[in-house]
C-alpha cells in the first residue's frame, strides 16, 4: 500500500515539471515586452537595458527556464509586473477564498449528488427520478454565468450577489457551482448504481435473504461510489483551482479571478503561476482520488502494490 | 404419499417483453423430496433456470411468475409476504449459481459474505461465533488454509476456490434444498469432477435435497436419483435417472443422449436436427414435433399430456399414450 502511493507521488514530479516547462514556453513565444506592461511606453533605455539585465530578460529561454525553475522549487514563482508583488503571496491570499466556496459546494454536491442519484436508481422511472434527473441536466447543461446571472436577479436584495465579506455571500456562488456538480454527481451515482445491481453478485445477495435495502447499502452502493469517487476528486480539484466565471461574476478575489486579472493585464508571471498552481492542485486531486480509489477497491490494491 | 419437500406445481412464469409475452415457464410441476437429488436437463432457453428463479424469487423485470402454486415443506412460498419468504432464502433454500467468478462481491472478503449469511438469518449468534462456524463450513467445503483465505477478496481466489466459497455459503445454514444452476458450467472438468464429488458428500452427509440445474447429462448420471427433462417451458419426461438411462422415452431426450459425444466412436456427432423454437412463436401441437423424426400428423395439431409409460416414469409424447407405446425403431 505504501510502496504504491509513493510510486503514485513519484510519478507525478514529471508530469509537474513537464507542464512548467510546456507553459513557460508558450508565455514565451506570447508577443509583447514586459517591461513595457510594467512601466508604459515611455521608458528610458538604459534604464530598460539595467532592468532586462536584473531579471534575466536578455538569457536565452531555456536559461530562463533554468532559473524560473530553480525559484520555483524555494516556492518563488517571481514577481507580478503589475501588482509588483510575489505571486506565490498573491496566489496564497486569493486561495483560501477560493478555498471556501470549493468546499462549500463540494459538500453541497454531495449531500444532494449522491442521496438523489441513489434514489432516482432505486425508484427508477418513477416521479422522483425524473424531478431528480430533471435538476441534475439543468445542473449539468446550463452553464455557470446563466445560472449565476439568473440567482444574482432572482436573490438580489435578499443575499449578497457580490463581493467576499461575509459567509452569506458564500451561498450563491457555491449554489451555482454546487448545482453543477450535484448534477454530475447524482447521474453518475444513478448509472452506475443501476448498472451494479445487474450484476451477479446482487443476485447472490438477494438470494442469501437479504432485504432490498441491506442489498443496496451493503452490496451495491460500495461497489457503485467507485466511479463516483474518482469524479468527485476531480470536481473537488477543479473547484480548488479556481472557478473562473463563477469567481468574475460573483467579485471572488480568489485565484480564478487572479487568472483573469492576470490575463486583462498581460502579467506574465502571474498568469504562469496561477496556471501551474491549477496544474499541481489537478494532479493532487488525481493521486488523492487513486489512493481513495485503492482504498476502496481490494482489486487495485493488489495489483499496485504488495 | 408424503408430502415433498418442495412442490412445483403448474407453474407459469412469463417475461412480458415488448415484443409479446414470452412464457419461459409454461406449466411446470416438479417435485423434490427431502434429501433427494433432483436434475433438471434441458437446452439453454429451456426455462430451467426460470424456474428456479422464480422459486427463489430472483426473476428480473420483467419477469413475472404469473400462475401455479410452490409449496416447501409444506407451506405456500407464492403465497407468503416477502418478509417471510426472505426468513426461508438463504437459510432453508439456498442457491448457488452458475458463474462463480461474478457471483460474490469484489470489495467484500468472502469470509464476510459467508459470515453475512449466519448472522442475518441467526439473530443471536455473536461475530466471533458466525466467523467459527463459517470457518468450519471453509473446511467444510474443502477450502485449503480456510484462516487465510476467510480473510482474501474473490479476486485473489480461483474459479474452484470461488464456487466452494458459494457452496459453503449456501450450506452454512443448514439448508433443506439446495439449487444448483448449472454449477460446474464455468469450470474446467478436472474441478468439475471435485466440485460435483463435494456435492454428493455434503448431500449424502447433511441429508440436502438438491435440485441440480444442468444440461450435461453426464452430471445426471452421476449425482441425480431423479431427473426432469425440459423442453421449451414444459417439461417432457421425469422419471428415475436409472429408468430414463435404461428405457428412454421422450424423442427429444433420446436426441440429447445420443448427442453426448462417445470417446470410441468414430461417427460423426449426432445432433438434433432443426432449432430451439422462439419463444415468442411456439409451434401449435407439441413443441418439439418440427424436430422430431417420430413426428406424426396428430402432433402438429394437438399438445400431448404427461403419460405413464412405466410406473413413476411420465413422457409427453403421443407415442406414450396407451403405456408403454409402440416400439420406436
Amino acid at each position: 500500500m505504501l510502496k504504491y502511493i509513493t510510486k503514485r507521488i513519484l510519478v507525478t514530479i514529471p508530469v509537474l515539471i513537464g507542464v512548467v516547462f510546456l507553459i513557460f514556453v508558450m508565455l514565451s513565444v506570447v508577443p509583447g515586452d514586459p517591461l513595457t506592461v510594467m512601466m508604459g511606453e515611455k521608458v528610458k533605455v538604459d534604464v530598460i537595458e539595467r532592468l532586462s539585465e536584473a531579471m534575466h530578460l536578455n538569457d536565452p529561454w531555456y536559461v530562463r527556464f533554468g532559473w524560473y525553475l530553480w525559484d520555483a522549487l524555494h516556492g518563488d514563482l517571481g514577481t507580478s509586473y503589475k501588482l509588483m508583488r510575489s505571486v506565490s503571496s498573491l496566489i496564497a491570499n486569493a486561495f483560501p477564498k477560493t478555498l471556501m466556496l470549493a468546499v462549500t459546494a463540494a459538500a453541497l454536491s454531495w449531500i444532494i449528488g449522491i442521496p438523489a442519484g441513489i434514489i432516482s436508481a432505486i425508484k427508477k422511472n418513477s416521479l422522483a427520478d425524473h424531478l431528480f434527473m430533471g435538476f441534475a441536466l439543468c445542473g449539468v447543461s446550463v452553464p455557470a454565468f446563466s445560472v449565476g446571472m439568473v440567482l444574482q436577479n432572482m436573490f438580489n436584495g435578499i443575499l449578497p450577489v457580490s463581493g467576499f465579506s461575509s459567509p452569506k455571500h458564500l451561498i450563491l456562488p457555491a449554489l451555482v457551482l454546487g448545482w453543477n456538480a450535484a448534477g454530475t454527481i447524482a447521474r453518475l451515482t444513478r448509472s452506475s448504481l443501476l448498472e451494479v445491481l445487474e450484476d451477479d453478485y446482487i443476485r447472490t445477495a438477494r438470494a442469501k435473504g437479504l432485504a432490498p435495502v441491506s442489498v443496496i447499502l451493503g452490496h451495491a452502493l460500495k461497489n457503485s461510489l467507485l466511479p463516483v469517487i474518482t469524479m468527485m476528486a476531480i470536481q473537488v480539484s477543479s473547484l480548488l483551482s479556481g472557478a473562473v466565471i463563477t469567481e468574475t461574476l460573483f467579485s471572488i478575489p480568489g485565484v480564478g479571478r487572479l487568472a483573469v486579472d492576470a490575463i486583462n493585464s498581460r502579467d506574465m508571471p502571474l498568469l504562469q503561476g496561477t496556471v501551474i498552481f491549477t496544474t499541481a492542485v489537478i494532479i493532487g486531486g488525481n493521486l488523492a482520488a487513486d489512493i481513495l480509489y485503492s482504498v476502496v477497491d481490494p482489486r487495485i490494491r493488489v495489483e499496485g502494490g504488495k | 404419499m408424503e408430502e415433498a419437500l418442495l412442490r412445483i406445481q403448474d407453474l407459469h412464469t412469463t417475461f412480458y417483453t415488448r415484443d409479446g409475452l414470452v412464457r419461459a415457464v409454461d406449466g411446470v410441476t416438479i417435485a423434490i423430496n427431502a434429501g433427494e437429488s433432483v436434475g433438471i436437463v434441458g437446452e439453454s432457453g429451456c426455462g430451467k433456470s426460470m424456474t428456479a428463479m422464480s422459486v427463489m424469487g430472483l426473476l428480473k423485470k420483467p419477469g413475472k411468475v404469473d400462475g401455479g402454486k410452490i409449496f416447501f415443506d409444506g407451506r405456500e412460498l407464492t403465497a407468503m409476504p416477502p418478509g417471510e419468504k426472505r426468513r426461508l432464502m438463504g437459510n432453508k433454500i439456498s442457491m448457488i449459481f452458475q458463474e462463480p467468478m461474478t457471483s460474490l462481491n469484489p470489495v467484500i472478503t468472502v469470509g464476510k459474505q459467508v459470515r453475512e449469511a449466519l448472522l442475518l438469518h441467526n439473530r443471536h449468534m455473536s461475530r466471533a461465533q458466525a466467523k467459527e462456524r463459517a470457518l468450519q463450513a471453509f473446511e467444510l467445503v474443502g477450502i485449503p488454509d480456510a484462516k487465510k483465505r476467510y480473510g482474501e477478496y474473490p479476486h485473489q481466489l480461483s474459479g474452484g476456490l470461488r464456487q466452494r466459497v458459494m457452496i459453503a455459503m449456501a450450506m452454512v445454514c443448514g439448508p433443506g434444498l439446495l439449487i444448483a444452476d448449472e454449477p460446474t458450467t464455468a469450470l474446467d472438468v478436472t474441478i468439475e469432477a471435485q466440485i460435483l464429488h463435494l456435492m454428493k458428500d455434503l448431500q449424502e452427509e447433511k441429508g440436502t435435497a438438491v435440485m441440480m440445474i444442468t444440461h450435461n447429462l453426464g452430471v445426471v448420471a452421476q449425482f441425480c436419483h431423479r431427473l426432469y427433462v425440459m423442453y421449451a417451458g414444459k417439461v417432457m419426461e421425469s422419471g428415475t435417472v436409472k429408468e430414463i438411462f435404461a428405457d428412454v422415452g421422450h424423442p427429444y431426450t433420446e436426441g440429447l443422449m445420443r448427442s453426448v459425444p462417445d470417446m470410441e466412436s468414430k461417427e460423426r456427432l449426432y445432433n438434433i436436427r432443426g432449432m430451439v423454437p422462439s419463444m415468442l412463436h411456439l409451434p401449435k401441437g407439441c413443441r418439439f414435433c418440427p424436430r422430431c423424426q417420430y413426428s406424426m400428423a396428430r402432433c402438429f395439431e394437438e399438445e400431448p399430456e404427461m403419460y405413464e409409460a412405466s410406473p413413476g416414469h411420465f413422457v409427453r409424447c403421443f407415442l406414450y399414450e396407451q403405456g408403454k407405446g409402440e416400439e420406436m425403431p
